[in-house]
């Protein structure tokens, strides 16, 4: 029941820190992981996304088989991607907010008081159990491929790495612009609702507004992110013309910077200067 | 106790905080020195706090200094290592164990495992106990686990904020000797409370706050000088016209009365006035007790005015 004595640096009203080391990120990102993982509610997050993903190939393998049709593992990819690019930025919007809602960043921001540091481990920590959330969803669709061909279906194995690439740009890419409504936001239901609108609602509003104004439709490629990113989300076909090639790199950099760096600048900039109570 | 241990850990110099027109932390300035626990006094809101939170980062002063071991917290690498701080017990990941709250800490510190084992032991967190989500603690064990996170880096200060709230008397008196060995070793406490009696007996130094201002400080002997004397006679109101026509301020307390002199003044004077004694005293804690709502009136939100010092509503003030 005793304390170890803190070293004896009496005398002058200091303490020496030369030989502190600061904290490496690596070790941030580290905790930030762990963090993303000890909790209910971050474990069943991932659960659900490889159970509903699980549900979802499985069907279609039995779709796909019954119709005498061919699967190819780009299908099931594409059922993945429609899970974890709605889940998975719910993730790393809850690696900012929770800290806020649960108070936690008190411990967090006085145990590493240089809140960027912080920001930047967190968002590294959301890509790396992203990425490890793809491998598996890609995985499980490589085994619902199998599947399909063992039901009867024909399979087409070819996974075309560009394919895969764009797979995961598209996904790390959503993931962060959650993580910048987090930061902005960082309230967790409130993010959340951005992020589904953004995702759902906003494309449509988008859409629509280039169909009834014609000077919004010059406007329209240089904010919409989804049809930025379309050539990356929709090549599946062995044939298709669409990939990296089709991408219009002006107009992606541009809606990018829109709905991931204004955000983020702007939630980055709140929580450096925000009061943490 | 070397005497070079009388430094300042923890400086704060002018420090002031505005929230729009209201000011919760006005010029504070103070020091808490090495080897020797400094009580943070004052009653709700009178910006202990305010104060804590910018020493510890999470608040932006606007206008002065606060340093810990001579340093600003944000130039502090790994912090933890050399500052604990415990602000809110309760600002803890509900759906984490106490044991994941302080394996995530020691792991940010770059600390082995065993030193979490080390710190629920110290602060007598059981086995089960630790296994238990934050969410089924109790007030009590949240503070301990605050304080085992606190304690973690080996920290050469530590800053604790209401630190016994929540803790039974068996707690209490556990803290105030852990508190009090780790000073006795030479680390600097700074600890905040708006119980007078929490205080009094752990603390070396106090520093009394009320409506963002230091009102007194100094040890508590230094304070209770300034209290007074805590006198009774058989014929206390004779007593008392005779303090008052010498010109010493009087205070009636009890069956008795406070008078701000000295005891062997107010011994001199019932000599001449040849009034009987039956206790001529210092101003005890109920003295301070009284000192301190006498400190802090104006700045409570309740009239404490209204009930003289030493009446049974007094102590009403200070909830």
């Amino acid at each position: 029941m005793s304390a170890t004595a803190p070293a004896p640096h009496l005398g002058t009203g200091t303490f020496d820190i030369s030989g502190t080391a600061p904290i490496p990120l690596t070790r941030l990102v580290g905790v930030e992981v762990r963090k993303l993982l000890d909790t209910r509610s971050g474990r069943w997050l991932l659960i659900v996304q490889a159970a509903l993903i699980t549900i979802g190939s499985l069907v279609l393998a039995v779709v796909i088989a019954r119709n005498d049709g061919t699967a190819g593992l780009f299908d099931f990819t594409s059922i993945a991607g429609g899970v974890t690019q709605l889940l998975l930025p719910v993730m790393a919007i809850m690696a900012v907010t929770t800290e806020w809602s649960q108070r936690t960043n008190m411990a967090t921001f006085t145990l590493e008081p240089r809140r960027g540091r912080v920001v930047l481990a967190k968002a590294l920590a959301a890509v790396l159990v992203g990425l490890a959330a793809l491998v598996v969803a890609v995985g499980i669709g490589a085994v619902m491929t199998g599947v399909s061909g063992l039901l009867g279906a024909e399979t087409n194995w070819d996974p075309r790495p560009e394919m895969l690439l764009g797979f995961a740009v598209l996904q790390v890419m959503s993931l962060l612009i959650g993580f910048a409504f987090g930061t902005l936001l960082l309230n967790t239901p409130a993010a959340i609702v951005l992020y589904i609108a953004f995702y759902t609602i906003i494309p449509g509003i988008i859409a629509a507004a280039a169909s009834l104004m014609s000077w919004f439709e010059d406007v329209r490629p240089w904010i919409d992110f989804n049809m930025a990113i379309m050539p990356l989300s929709d090549f599946g076909q062995p044939d298709s013309e669409l990939g990296f090639g089709a991408v219009e790199w002006p107009e992606f950099t541009t809606s990018v910077a829109l709905w991931f760096g204004l955000p983020l600048v702007l939630g980055v900039l709140r929580m450096l200067r925000a009061e943490v109570k | 106790m070397p005497t070079g241990s009388i430094v300042g850990m923890i400086t704060v110099q002018g420090l002031t905080k505005r929230y729009g027109g209201f000011t919760a932390v006005d010029d504070v300035s103070f020091v808490a020195r090495a080897g020797q626990v400094t009580g943070f006094l004052g009653p709700n809101g009178a910006g202990k706090t305010t104060t804590m939170r910018i020493l510890a980062g999470l608040t932006h002063q606007d206008a002065g200094v606060a340093t810990v071991g001579g340093h600003r917290i944000q130039d502090i690498p790994n912090p933890g290592r050399h500052v604990g701080i415990l602000l809110d017990a309760s600002a803890q990941h509900a759906g984490r164990t106490g044991r994941e709250v302080l394996t995530l800490a020691a792991k940010t510190m770059g600390l082995p495992g065993s030193r979490v084992d080390e710190m629920l032991d110290l602060v007598s967190l059981t086995d089960s106990e630790a296994k238990r989500r934050v969410r089924n603690y109790s007030l009590g064990m949240r503070q301990r686990l605050g304080i085992a996170h606190a304690l973690m880096g080996d920290p050469q200060v530590l800053i604790l904020d209401e630190p016994a709230n929540g803790l039974d008397p068996a707690g209490i008196r556990w803290m105030r000797g852990l508190l009090r060995g780790y000073a006795e070793r030479g680390g600097a406490v700074l600890l905040s409370s708006h119980l007078l009696h929490e205080v009094e007996q752990i603390a070396d130094e106090m520093l009394v706050i009320g409506r963002g201002k230091i009102v007194a400080s100094g040890t508590k002997a230094e304070l209770l000088a300034s209290a007074g004397t805590f006198v009774k006679a058989v014929d206390t109101a004779a007593l008392a016209s005779a303090a008052q026509a010498r010109g010493f301020a009087v205070t009636p307390s009890g069956e008795g009365l406070i008078v701000d002199a000295e005891p062997q003044a107010i011994g001199e004077l019932a000599l001449a006035a040849q009034a009987v004694l039956l206790e001529l005293r210092a101003a005890d804690a109920s003295g301070l007790e009284d000192l301190f709502l006498q400190l802090t009136a104006d700045t409570q939100r309740e009239a404490a005015a209204a009930f003289p010092p030493g009446s049974p509503y007094h102590q009403g003030a200070s909830a």
